[in-house]
């Protein structure tokens, strides 16, 4: 639809403003924060510090905004192709290496045993399956504990996979565990946390998988860690 | 030797930061404002390695970028693309086209920037 194709193209320029703005700004804030330009006092540092975690914040949210307009333009079946899970698991694995060792944290994945499950392939949205695994790994890693681990599995079900992400990280609280799916939701230890983040990922994550007929559920304990798994099947 | 970094890019305040950082980093930093301001400044002098914003003021980065490989004078010099257009398919088309690394701007700091600068350059 025309319409849609413009609003797409005013989301697009729109996001590249906002990307440009925000990069200006993260980059100053930054070299003022790593005292590039001189000293600061504890104040000034603290205010520097603030304002470059609220540009942060604004920085997710506008990558989670553009996911999502991709994710919506993104759903029709023609984009489907045969995806070998494992291989496309272990690719974005690779593309979070540098993030798991900045912060200490190992990313286990036990790949399947047989080899009939090592090429065990999807028919779905390449695009689709890599927002949503992206997404909880990366929150595997952000809500995790120094030295922590993420451990991953893949196994198959009947007509598709079954996929999980486990986090040795802080939890999510209990009475607050029936919420997590709704719109900028963030759970009251992840806010307190200095982690950044929009409270879109889980959303535009569960809205994905649940738009293509797969099922995601969690396990959690405060404290302990959370599971996530979610269930694909073949479209 | 410091190596020669020729950052391409439009907007004053940003390039004003890169080059910055970069010179705080031991690099040796020219700049043009636009894919024409660069052709000329090639023909003086080659650098090691360019920084390629995309949405500049004539030329598209990536036409800027398939005039780059098609040159034997030039086509030796790895071009990293730094822009803040996050299109897939776009990124998908500079590396294909011969872009060593496509990065989207605000994904990064400088220091994240540089660290893809050395490793291209030690390719």
């Amino acid at each position: 639809m025309q319409n849609d194709d413009l609003k797409n193209d005013i989301v697009s320029i729109t996001g590249h403003e906002l990307r440009t703005v925000m990069s200006g700004n993260k980059w100053a804030l930054k070299m003022l924060l790593d005292h590039d330009l001189g000293g600061l006092n504890s104040e000034q540092e603290q205010l520097i510090k603030k304002s470059y975690e609220n540009n942060e914040t604004m920085i997710d949210l506008v990558n989670q905004l553009l996911t999502h307009k991709e994710s919506t333009h993104e759903t029709s079946p023609t984009a489907n192709s045969e995806i070998i899970v494992v291989d496309l698991l272990k690719e974005i694995i690779e593309d979070f290496r540098s993030e798991s060792f900045k912060r200490g944290i190992e990313i286990v994945f036990i790949e399947p045993d047989t080899e009939t499950e090592k090429l065990l392939k999807l028919s779905f949205n390449p695009k689709l399956f890599k927002i949503i695994f992206q997404n909880l790994l990366s929150n595997a890693l952000k809500y995790n504990k120094a030295n922590g681990n993420v451990f991953i599995t893949a196994i198959t079900v009947p007509n598709g996979v079954q996929i999980s992400v486990r986090d040795t990280g802080i939890g999510i609280p209990k009475d607050e565990q029936a919420t997590m799916f709704t719109k900028f939701k963030r759970a009251s230890n992840a806010q307190k946390s200095s982690e950044d983040g929009s409270g879109l990922g889980l959303y535009i994550t569960s809205r994905i998988i649940a738009e293509n007929g797969g099922i995601i559920e969690f396990e959690s304990n405060e404290g302990v860690g959370s599971t996530f798994t979610f269930t694909l099947y073949n479209n | 030797m410091n190596k020669k970094i020729l950052i391409v890019e439009d907007d004053e305040f940003l390039l004003g930061l890169e080059a910055k950082k970069l010179t705080m980093l031991g690099y040796v930093v020219s700049s043009a404002p636009s894919a024409e301001d660069a052709e000329m400044m090639l023909e003086k002098e080659i650098p090691d390695l360019i920084l390629l914003d995309l949405l500049l003021p004539k030329t598209y980065g990536l036409d800027f970028l398939v005039k780059l490989k098609q040159n034997v004078k030039f086509n030796h010099v790895p071009v990293i693309v730094f822009s803040n257009v996050a299109d897939q398919e776009e990124m998908k088309k500079a590396i294909t086209l011969g872009a060593s690394d496509y990065m989207i701007k605000s994904n990064f700091t400088l220091e994240e920037m540089e660290s893809h600068i050395k490793l291209v350059l030690n390719k």
